[in-house]
């Protein structure tokens, strides 16, 4: 068991740069495509008449359509990461 | 082909069916629990991209079969024992509704059947230490701080937004990243049992060393891990989506796509990562950074002693069978034949309370841990 234990010390070599890599994407990615799907919800809520159902405005359309397509895009990006595996 | 090789791809397809039914939560149980999909529906969503992400990874899980033990080592019978201490261990975790690693169950069910049937000499502990249990600790952590970041965002974001309109948005929003996790989870989890069977049959000599699995192989385990998705695991759906926290929309949304993020972040830098740690660990964190809700830190705590138990628990019941099917195949008929019991009787025991569609989102708090029933003596 000291053999296996000093041998282990010996060779356990921990690549810390890919860790860090992880961390650094699951932030940027994971925290920065929440926040672009959160703000493309939030315009929807302005409305184009004070009355009558919920209808957001051309303008909110557009841009919550354009932050949805870009989420939609980095989610196809991480299927083809799957693929190519 | 041998009695010993048919009885461990069964066995193994088995296991691939714990896996799927065991690992549902991961990708569903938020969506579940917010209502963003019904019960039948995300589960069926789950079996069918489970089954796409099976056909989607041409290359072996290598982890499993040349990194944690030395192939040219392995018997197929030391895999068989491997396996049924897996399974086991995965069905005593689920009849407790504790969302634990299937790949940790796999990995130690095998690191336990060959230690003591071949010999420490062929487990490679640095290999497991460095692509197994440093991962292990690290990324649900990694997860829940990336999932409680989203979520502080998601809630600043919409304050000011219309309570109909966010709520929506964030369930459509959730179909999405929840297939992501589903699909992820096929690629990686359905490997696993692929890279297991092909394996056994290298080792039998019925395929050329270095050879990919075969077409059946592919379709078989896709359909495994397809149909236990289906059945779904709703005790542990329930945990994951009930019991640590109460998970609103915006919240299951970030907890998601921090999942998906970090499995497929980690996968493609060649860690083999638990999908159900990392998706448990997103859930915490999203409950976490919504100081509304408060976080179950009693339910919390189980589940990660349930982690830490995985890999010795499956590895000791993995130690007992591969040494007992080592024998022969007298020692495998008995293996067979105990596993049956076994799971027959966790099974029988899951229905004195059973969890299933209709009411995986009651909401009535019992401990997670089932009392043994008195009747057992």
């Amino acid at each position: 068991m000291t053999a296996t234990a000093s041998r282990l010390a010996a060779d356990v070599s921990v690549a810390w740069a890919d860790i860090g890599k992880v961390i650094g994407i699951s932030l940027l990615v994971g925290v920065g495509l929440v926040v672009v799907f959160a703000v493309g919800v939030r315009v929807l809520s302005y409305r184009a008449a004070p009355d009558g159902p919920h209808t957001p405005t051309r303008a909110s359309i557009v841009v919550a359509g354009v932050l949805f397509l870009i989420c939609a895009a980095v989610a196809t990006y991480g299927i083809y990461l799957l693929v190519k595996k | 082909m041998s009695l010993t090789v048919v009885v461990v791809i069964m066995t193994a397809l088995v296991f691939d069916f714990t896996n799927g039914f065991h690992d549902t939560a991961n990708a569903m149980a938020t969506s579940i629990a917010t209502r963003a999909l019904r019960p039948k529906i995300a589960v069926a969503l789950s079996a069918v991209l489970n089954l796409v992400g099976a056909f989607l990874s041409v290359e072996v899980a290598k982890t499993i079969s040349g990194g944690i033990v030395n192939d040219s080592l392995v018997t197929p019978a030391i895999v068989f024992g491997g396996l049924v201490g897996a399974i086991i261990w995965n069905l005593v975790t689920w009849l407790f509704g504790l969302p634990s690693s299937s790949s940790h169950a796999l990995i130690g069910g095998l690191i336990g059947a060959t230690w003591v049937a071949a010999g420490g000499d062929a487990v490679r502990f640095a290999a497991i230490v460095e692509k197994v249990l440093v991962p292990a600790v690290l990324s649900p952590v990694i997860a829940g701080v990336v999932a409680g970041l989203g979520t502080y965002a998601v809630y600043r974001i919409t304050r000011t937004g219309r309570a109909d309109v966010t709520a929506r948005g964030f369930r459509g929003g959730q179909v999405v990243s929840a297939s992501m996790v589903s699909l992820a989870h096929g690629t990686n989890d359905a490997q696993k049992t692929m890279g297991v069977i092909t394996l056994t049959l290298i080792a039998a000599g019925e395929l050329p060393a270095g050879a990919s699995p075969p077409t059946w192989v592919i379709l078989t385990a896709g359909l495994a891990i397809g149909l236990g998705t289906y059945l779904g695991g709703w005790r542990i759906i329930r945990t994951v989506g009930h019991r640590l926290t109460h998970i609103a929309a915006p919240q299951g949304f970030a907890a998601e796509t921090s999942a998906a993020t970090v499995i497929l972040a980690s996968s493609h830098l060649g860690y083999a990562l638990s999908t159900t740690q990392v998706a448990s660990g997103s859930v915490v964190g999203s409950g976490v950074a919504r100081r509304s809700e408060r976080v179950h830190w009693g339910t919390v705590g189980q589940i990660v002693l349930a982690w830490a138990l995985t890999m010795p628990s499956a590895g000791l019941l993995g130690a007992g069978a591969g040494w007992v099917a080592d024998r022969g195949n007298g020692g495998v008929i008995v293996v067979a034949i105990l596993g049956v019991l076994a799971a027959v009787g966790i099974y029988l025991a899951s229905r004195r309370r059973p969890v299933n569609a209709s009411n995986v989102n009651d909401e009535e708090q019992e401990p997670v841990v089932v009392r043994k029933p008195a009747a057992v003596a």
